[in-house]
Formats: C-alpha cells, sequence, structure tokens
C-alpha cells in the first residue's frame, strides 16, 4: 500500500515537473529569431556594402532562403535597409525599388514584380513582397534609391534553388 | 417604313460588326495530347503577350487536367507556377500566367491518367 502511494507521488511530481528542462518556459521558435534578426537595424550601418556609385550603402535580408518552385507560388518577402554612406538612417530617402533578374537568360520576373513598403521608425527599413522567381540559379537583386536627389544602384546576386 | 426599315438594317449591321469585332479580338489555339483529346487555349486579347496574366482552357477532358505548365524549350526554361482555376461549363480559367520575356512557349498539359500535351504560344 505504502509502495503504491510512493508510485501515485512520483507521477504526479513527474507529471507536474516533467522531464524536459523547458516544460512550461517558452521557447523562441526558429521563425521568430528570423524575424527578430529580419526587422533589426544594423549595428554597424557603415560596415553595409556600398551601391555602386558610393552614395549610400544597403543591405537584403531574406525571410526565407530565395527558392522557386514550378508546383506553387512562392513570393519571397524580406527587408531592405539602407543607409548613408557613414552608416546613418537617411533622411530624405525617396523612390525605392526592387529588381530582380537574370542578365545571362535576358528576363526579369515578368509581370510579377516585386512590392517595396515603407515601415514606420526607421526610414531606411523597407520591407518587400511578392517577389517570384521563375527559375532556379543566379539570379541579380538590384535596390535602387534616390538620397537627396541622388539616385543610385545597389546589387547583389543569390543563388536561387 | 421604308425609312425605318433602314434605320434597322443600319443598325444589326451595325451590331453583327461590333460582335465581329469583339469576337476577333480573342486569340485561339488548339491542340491534341498525346491521346488524342482535344483542348483549347483562349486568351482575351488578340496576341499572347509578357503582359498576358490569364487564359482559358476549354475541352470535354478540362476536368482530367492536373498540371499546367509554361515552359520555354528553346531557352530550357520555365516560369513560375500558375494557378488552374476549377471547371466551369467545360472550361477553367488559368491565371497568375508569366511569360518572362518574347519566344516561342509552351503551355504544358497533364492529365490525371498520365495523358499530356502542349499548346505552342508565340508571345510578343
Amino acid at each position: 500500500m505504502f509502495g503504491l502511494r510512493i508510485s501515485v507521488v512520483v507521477l504526479f511530481l513527474f507529471g507536474v515537473f516533467g522531464c524536459g528542462k523547458n516544460n512550461g518556459t517558452p521557447t523562441p521558435r526558429q521563425n521568430d529569431a528570423v524575424a527578430d534578426g529580419l526587422m533589426l537595424a544594423p549595428q554597424d550601418g557603415a560596415a553595409l556594402q556600398p551601391s555602386d556609385l558610393r552614395r549610400w550603402r544597403a543591405e537584403v535580408r531574406w525571410a526565407e532562403s530565395p527558392r522557386f518552385s514550378d508546383e506553387e507560388i512562392l513570393p519571397m518577402t524580406g527587408v531592405i535597409f539602407i543607409r548613408t554612406v557613414d552608416g546613418h538612417v537617411p533622411a530624405n530617402l525617396t523612390g525605392v525599388e526592387l529588381i530582380a533578374d537574370m542578365p545571362q537568360h535576358g528576363h526579369g520576373t515578368g509581370n510579377n514584380l516585386p512590392v517595396v513598403h515603407a515601415t514606420e521608425g526607421d526610414a531606411g527599413r523597407l520591407t518587400f513582397d511578392n517577389l517570384i522567381f521563375t527559375m532556379q540559379g543566379q539570379w541579380r537583386i538590384r535596390v535602387v534609391a534616390t538620397i537627396n536627389g541622388r539616385e543610385d544602384v545597389w546589387t547583389t546576386w543569390v543563388d536561387v534553388r | 417604313m421604308k425609312q425605318y426599315l433602314k434605320t434597322n438594317f443600319f443598325a444589326a449591321l451595325g451590331i453583327f460588326v461590333g460582335l465581329q469585332g469583339a469576337t476577333a479580338k480573342a486569340a485561339e489555339f488548339s491542340m491534341s495530347t498525346r491521346g488524342g483529346k482535344v483542348l483549347t487555349l483562349e486568351t482575351a486579347a488578340d496576341q499572347v503577350t509578357q503582359k498576358t496574366t490569364d487564359f482559358v482552357i476549354c475541352g470535354e477532358t478540362v476536368d482530367a487536367i492536373t498540371k499546367v505548365k509554361l515552359w520555354m524549350p528553346e531557352h530550357g526554361h520555365g516560369s513560375s507556377a500558375v494557378q488552374l482555376g476549377a471547371t466551369s461549363e467545360g472550361c477553367r480559367v488559368v491565371t497568375k500566367v508569366n511569360f518572362t520575356m518574347r519566344g516561342l512557349w509552351e503551355v504544358r498539359i497533364e492529365l490525371n491518367d498520365g495523358d499530356a500535351g502542349a499548346f505552342e504560344l508565340d508571345v510578343e
């Protein structure tokens, strides 16, 4: 009888505390970490890659690895950070565009064009969506923007799988 | 009376010409699958261009279509996935069409019995 009581108590404690270290403690999901990383402004804006004419700096972060599927429509999303040459948030940023193309094939994303949105709190942080790659391979990603009336283009390449 | 008939005649002629113009606007393509099933593809405009975003596929076996894929045989690549609508009156609307460049494209069709075929479109 005593043994039965012990077993009940052990089972009760096991049920309450469980066997995992984090039981009851919320653990961040990977998606949250990705989202946090996406939205965090770069610590050192001056370390971002310069635009082609070195008029400003930029960085593109993807919500997930750029990929293509001919089975389903996969609109890619992400964040664009734009900073002045010395790393500050640009005060007079206008006309931000995101362009994706494959120069070696002579085409872009066709009639699906990515859309860029401004966000609150940081004039140099913009989100983009509806970037739909039409095939695998090396894609050129260009950010076109104007700061203080001076347009420039920032270029990077992504390997779409 | 004569004037009345004359007016009606020209009105009817106008409607006829108008309808002809309206029907002539659509571009229509036809193909047979490997298994001999006939399907047609129709676009709203008289030409298929890079701006074309949708078309309609019709035929007795349209319900059996499981996949529609855009393919550019000369370049060896396709495009992003299209959206295949439900069957209505023997036709299915295909949306999210994206011909990324000019040239000869195939609209490849797969049916649920393993049969397949392709429309050939010259995209402007």
